[in-house]
């Protein structure tokens, strides 16, 4: 039983402050009820991200890598990830992933929320791209979304900012495109590229990835989050969420949580919305068991955790003769391509995938890269080998639509426990054949590319181990409660008061990032909420 | 016990990463590599007794440059293994130091609060694209 006396009642409790548990909250904050937000993080401070030191590259092998196993921070929780050929990066803090996030911030298409009508597989979304179009512009707006309009790829949209500068290396990567006649643009990009909100104007740092030291990206501790606490969101840190608790008349009533000194308090709320992500979530709902629920909380259709989704990634280094100036600017935006997006038949798969273009290596980088590779030896000949791969490297990460398959799923690790002794995640996926035709296909696509770039030689690793960072599907959205766990405005069908809000709920996955999405549905849910306030739980 | 200032030790690190002779640089025990070595990777020092003591059987120190690859890379599986610690600590090291970063041509400084200017580049080319239409389908 939890030590203490509950606090006072919440109207709405959000877990989670990550991309979809900050923009849900302040999209909720203009209805004046009480919001209380539980994170297990802290707040980062930006003045000691790695790009602030000399040392910045090694960061990523300790307390800013991708993986909860190895940072060694206590508000991570462990996932076993064995199990499993892609293993689960992310960052729990406020902000979420967004703090270690690349911002290529991409929507979905139409055709990604119809991918049973049009090609036959999967299901699909109960809503559609014009549902969410207004969230996205929304989104765009709060995130300061970078980009150009005009993108044939998709219907017309307009970017808040500019477009993250290509530099000599996302230039020359055009060139390839061009000569092959390939789709190209310049990415949507959640990075200010002018002041924005608040916000100081991108320098071109470079690793994104270790935490944004300018606060020009677009992480939601700099977006959503200032903007919510001054509209009186109270936002709890360091309070792990244990379970969320049911009244006797079966709905949620609350959440067990414990704090950094490990002390056990309850909140009391409501409504109550879980916003932990494609791992946390299913996590939380399985450790939530009750009487009302044996099986974890709305898990009556027994797809929470099922259909865990990720993206294959597969990753090519194209090595060029010529410096490209790599090191400079945002290591995940400058170009995406989607000429191999919808589907074609005559590929030998269904559905599609989209080329991210990357910047290139910081020294340690390619040295190495050079290394486990094998392209730069010690000793002898060392020098030269190392001279032909400085600033001479610049990469491309293919992301695959991943389908969704229920044994591909997330369960409760009967041994793992966090800090705080709860039971931690243990991932079971495995590859399917279509996304393995899918990523055969596109790394020679990718080969192509920058051979027509001017690359003459190659590095490939695919599917890219790391590159678990879009959580997707374990309590899917739909509209029959024995296929999926949540509604089309993300209530859940067992529990009138339980809302999920992240990647969770996604029903497919797209062949594009997801964040932009997952936000763009918690403000569509948050607007469900409000308008639909005096019938709620109806 | 190897210190990271043994003889055997500083000319081990200058064979993993020999002198840049075009750059004017030190190897890697030249620049003095094996203190900061021993700070980023406390345990891996010690482990690498076994190394240091075969090296010297074969007077490592006093060997020419040519000499000292050779003994390394033939170096029996379990001591190359030890070995490989020791080469991701130096490449690590060495590529982080600041008269290297230079010598690279790069600036010896932490990517922030300065930045980087970057180019705008060249967007014309993306009227082609435009011309093709729609590449989306609608649902
Ligand atoms: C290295 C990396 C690069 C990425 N690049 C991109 C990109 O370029 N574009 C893109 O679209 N996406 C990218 N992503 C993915 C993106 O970060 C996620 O899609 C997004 O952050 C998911 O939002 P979320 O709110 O669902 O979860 P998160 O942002 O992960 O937030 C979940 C929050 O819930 C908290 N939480 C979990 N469990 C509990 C609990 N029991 N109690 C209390 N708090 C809890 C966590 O601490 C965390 O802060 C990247 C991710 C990583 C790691």
């Amino acid at each position: 039983m939890p030590s203490d006396q509950a606090s006072e009642k919440a109207d709405v409790l959000i877990i989670g402050a990550g991309a979809a548990g900050a923009a849900i909250a302040w999209r909720l904050a203009e209805t004046r009820m009480r919001i209380v937000c539980l994170e297990q993080g802290g707040w980062m401070d930006p003045a000691q991200y790695p790009s602030t030191r000399n040392d910045w590259e090694m960061e990523r092998f300790g307390p800013f890598g991708l993986s909860p196993n190895g940072r060694g921070r206590r508000e991570d929780y462990p996932v076993n990830d064995e199990a499993s050929p892609i293993k689960i990066s992310n960052f729990n803090a406020v902000g979420g992933s967004t703090i270690l996030y690349a911002a290529h911030f991409p929507r979905l298409h139409p055709s990604d929320f119809r991918v049973k009508s049009l090609d036959g597989v999967a299901d699909d979304w109960p809503i559609d791209y014009a549902t969410l179009e207004p969230y996205y512009d929304e989104n765009a707006r709060m995130m300061g979304v970078a980009g150009l309009a005009g993108d044939p790829a998709y219907p017309p949209k307009e970017p808040t900012l500019p477009p993250v500068p290509l530099g000599k290396l996302g230039e020359t990567l055009a060139r390839g495109f061009d000569r092959l006649g390939w789709h190209w643009w310049p990415s949507d990009s959640a990075i200010a590229t002018r002041e924005h909100a608040g916000r100081a104007p991108c320098i071109n740092l470079g690793p994104c990835i270790m935490g944004c030291a300018q606060g020009a990206k677009g992480s939601t501790d700099v977006t959503y989050w200032p903007a919510a606490v001054r509209a009186g969101v109270e936002l709890r840190t360091h309070c792990r969420v244990r379970e969320i608790s049911v009244g006797p008349d079966g709905m949620a009533d609350g959440a067990i949580y414990v704090d950094e000194k490990g002390v056990e308090h309850r909140q009391e709320a409501e409504i109550v919305i879980v916003a932990c992500n494609g791992v946390g979530t299913p996590r939380l709902l399985l450790n939530s068991k009750s009487k009302h629920f044996p099986d974890g909380l709305a898990n009556s259709s027994g797809l929470v955790g099922r259909n865990l989704m990720f993206h294959p990634y597969g990753m090519v280094t194209g090595i060029f003769e010529e410096p490209l100036e790599g090191y400079k600017g945002p290591t995940g935006c400058s170009i995406i391509s989607q000429e191999f997006y919808e589907t074609d038949p005559s590929r030998g798969f269904v559905r599609g995938y989209s080329f991210e273009m990357l910047r290139g290596m910081g020294p340690v980088s390619t040295a190495l890269f050079g290394l486990s590779g094998g392209r730069i030896p010690f000793g002898a000949g060392h020098h030269e080998a190392y001279a032909r791969l400085h600033d001479r490297t610049a990469g491309m990460v293919i992301i695959c639509e991943d389908l969704p398959e229920e044994h591909n799923r997330v369960v409760l690790d009967p041994e793992l426990t966090d800090a705080d002794g709860i039971p931690a995640p243990r991932i079971e996926y495995t590859l399917s054949e279509n996304s393995r035709r899918m990523l055969d296909h596109s790394v020679e696509r990718g080969k192509e590319v920058l051979a027509a770039a001017g690359a003459v030689d190659f590095a490939v690793d695919a599917p890219l181990a790391p590159a678990g960072w879009h959580l997707m599907g374990t309590a899917r959205m739909g509209t029959d409660p024995e296929r999926s766990v949540v509604n089309d405005w993300g209530r859940s069908h067992d529990v009138k008061n339980l809302f999920i809000v992240d990647g969770s709920v996604f029903v497919t996955s797209g062949g594009v990032n997801p964040t932009n999405t997952i936000q763009a549905l918690a403000l569509y849910v948050a607007d469900r909420i409000q308008k639909n306030l005096t019938t709620l739980f109806d | 016990m190897t210190t990271p200032d043994h003889p055997t030790f500083v000319a081990l690190l200058d064979t993993l990463v020999p002198p840049h002779l075009e750059h004017g640089l030190a190897g890697a025990g030249g620049l003095g590599l094996g203190a900061r070595i021993a700070e980023r990777a406390a345990g891996l020092l010690p482990v690498l007794d076994p190394v240091i003591a075969e090296l010297e059987r074969h007077e490592f120190a006093a060997l020419d440059a040519a000499g000292r690859d050779r003994v390394v890379k033939e170096l029996d599986p379990e001591l190359a293994g030890l070995v490989g610690g020791l080469v991701f600590q130096t490449f690590v090291s060495y590529y982080e130091h600041p008269a290297v970063v230079v010598a690279l041509g790069l600036e010896a400084r932490p990517p922030h609060p300065e930045g980087y200017p970057l180019e705008e580049g060249d967007l014309s080319s993306l009227e082609k694209v435009r011309q093709r239409g729609p590449l989306y389908r609608t649902a």
